[in-house]
């Protein structure tokens, strides 16, 4: 991979894995500095990555283990001190909120499923390859963070 | 109902980055000097700490003149077969200071993620290891004026094993208590050649040896096979 195609592939996929790492961590800047490390550790990996798979499930990987380590170093954070997020419109607002907290309230490896199949569309076999899991625990996975989701977003579900 | 559980999720969307976030990635990129495998181990080894070679070197310097005042044969092979597995307790004693001291993060700075720095100084600490392992069979072989691959044999099955242990004890066992299992390893491996010298060490039972040294070789790589799927207790992927 050359110079080019890297740039490329910034373009292509910047907004995707900013949007996975963001949902992650709720915090822009944080999202940033981690879809940027994402990128340039791809970089520095590239003469391993050989084009088994789709660029963007092994960026995803990078992404789900920087997440990760983020998660086992930081100090616990409480939603109300999440900053704020205007981007959904304001009707939304309320359950958008919902959902952000609900999301934090799962556990890693089911909130990566979730994040992962719903927003991201990946399948069960794509998930269990970006993870290094099997499909049967990532369908397991996802239909125990259903359940929880549902639990937690009762009242927005109706 | 699966659909309104994704029509509920859609509306967290996340706010957009700053505009300047995808050229700063660009920026930051250009900056980056490329390791190269090479480079990326190269870079780990100016983390170990020099303490940890000099005690090696130290090790392997007492051994180097113990095997010339050794009375017999059986002796030799029992000093180097018990004694040499504490290359491996050192190595681990390194570990546990990384560990402890929470220096992997500092380490980070070259981008790589914990299994991989992991690995990497697992690879210097064995190829490292097994060339003073090399050294010490020779001095032995030099003094008893035997053959290498004999005192080779006898030193590597025991090493082997404990490297093995020390494996599963990196995969199992939380940092706290590596150091411990590695000095438990090693004594327990030197009872058991010490209590059993006579019938061990005769000329007619080498390919019991070599047996357990095939045994020995096939748990080394199945627990470094382990290793590399699970990683290091304290620094899974």
């Amino acid at each position: 991979m050359d110079e080019q195609e890297f740039e490329t592939l910034v373009e292509q996929h910047y907004q995707s894995i900013y949007a996975y790492c963001c949902r992650h961590v709720a915090d822009r800047e944080l999202a940033q500095d981690l879809t940027q490390s994402t990128f340039l550790r791809f970089w520095q990996n590239r003469e391993r990555y050989r084009h088994h798979g789709k660029a963007l499930n092994y960026l995803y990987t990078i992404a789900g283990n920087l997440c990760r380590d983020w998660f086992k170093r930081k100090k616990p954070v409480y939603l109300e001190e999440l900053p704020e997020e205007p981007s959904s419109p304001s009707a939304d607002r309320d359950t958008a909120l919902a959902v952000r907290a609900a999301l934090a309230a799962l556990p890693f490896r089911e909130r990566d499923v979730v994040l992962l199949h719903y927003y991201h569309g990946l399948k069960a076999a794509e998930i269990a390859a970006v993870t290094h899991s099997t499909s049967p625990a990532v369908r397991y996975r996802l239909r125990r963070a259903e359940e929880l989701l549902r639990e937690l977003l009762k009242e927005e579900l109706g | 109902m699966k659909q309104t559980l994704r029509n509920v999720l859609n509306t967290y969307q996340p706010p957009a980055p700053e505009p300047s976030a995808k050229a700063a990635l660009l920026a930051a990129r250009r900056t980056l000097p490329g390791l190269s495998p090479a480079g990326f181990l190269w870079t780990q080894l100016g983390f170990i700490h020099p303490r940890m070679w000099a005690a090696q070197g130290m090790l392997l310097a007492a051994l180097g003149m113990l095997v010339y005042r050794m009375p017999g044969a059986e002796s030799v092979y029992l000093l180097l077969g018990s004694l040499l597995p504490l290359l491996l307790v050192i190595n681990i004693t390194d570990l546990v200071r990384v560990y402890n001291g929470g220096m992997l993060e500092l380490e980070l700075a070259t981008r790589y993620n914990l299994p991989q720095v992991c690995a990497a100084r697992l690879l210097l600490f064995g190829l490292v290891d097994f060339a003073l392992l090399g050294v010490a069979a020779a001095l032995g072989a030099a003094a008893l004026r035997a053959q290498l691959l004999t005192l080779l044999l006898y030193c590597l099955t025991p090493f082997t094993l404990m490297c093995a242990g020390c494996l599963a004890a990196l995969r199992l066992l939380r940092p706290d208590q590596l150091l411990l299992a590695a000095v438990l390893l090693t004594v327990a491996t030197g009872a058991i050649l010490t209590v059993a010298r006579r019938p061990l060490y005769l000329p007619q039972h080498r390919p019991f040896w070599m047996a357990a040294l095939a045994v020995a070789l096939v748990l080394l790589v199945w627990q470094s096979l382990a290793l590399q799927r699970k990683g290091v207790s304290s620094c899974k992927l």
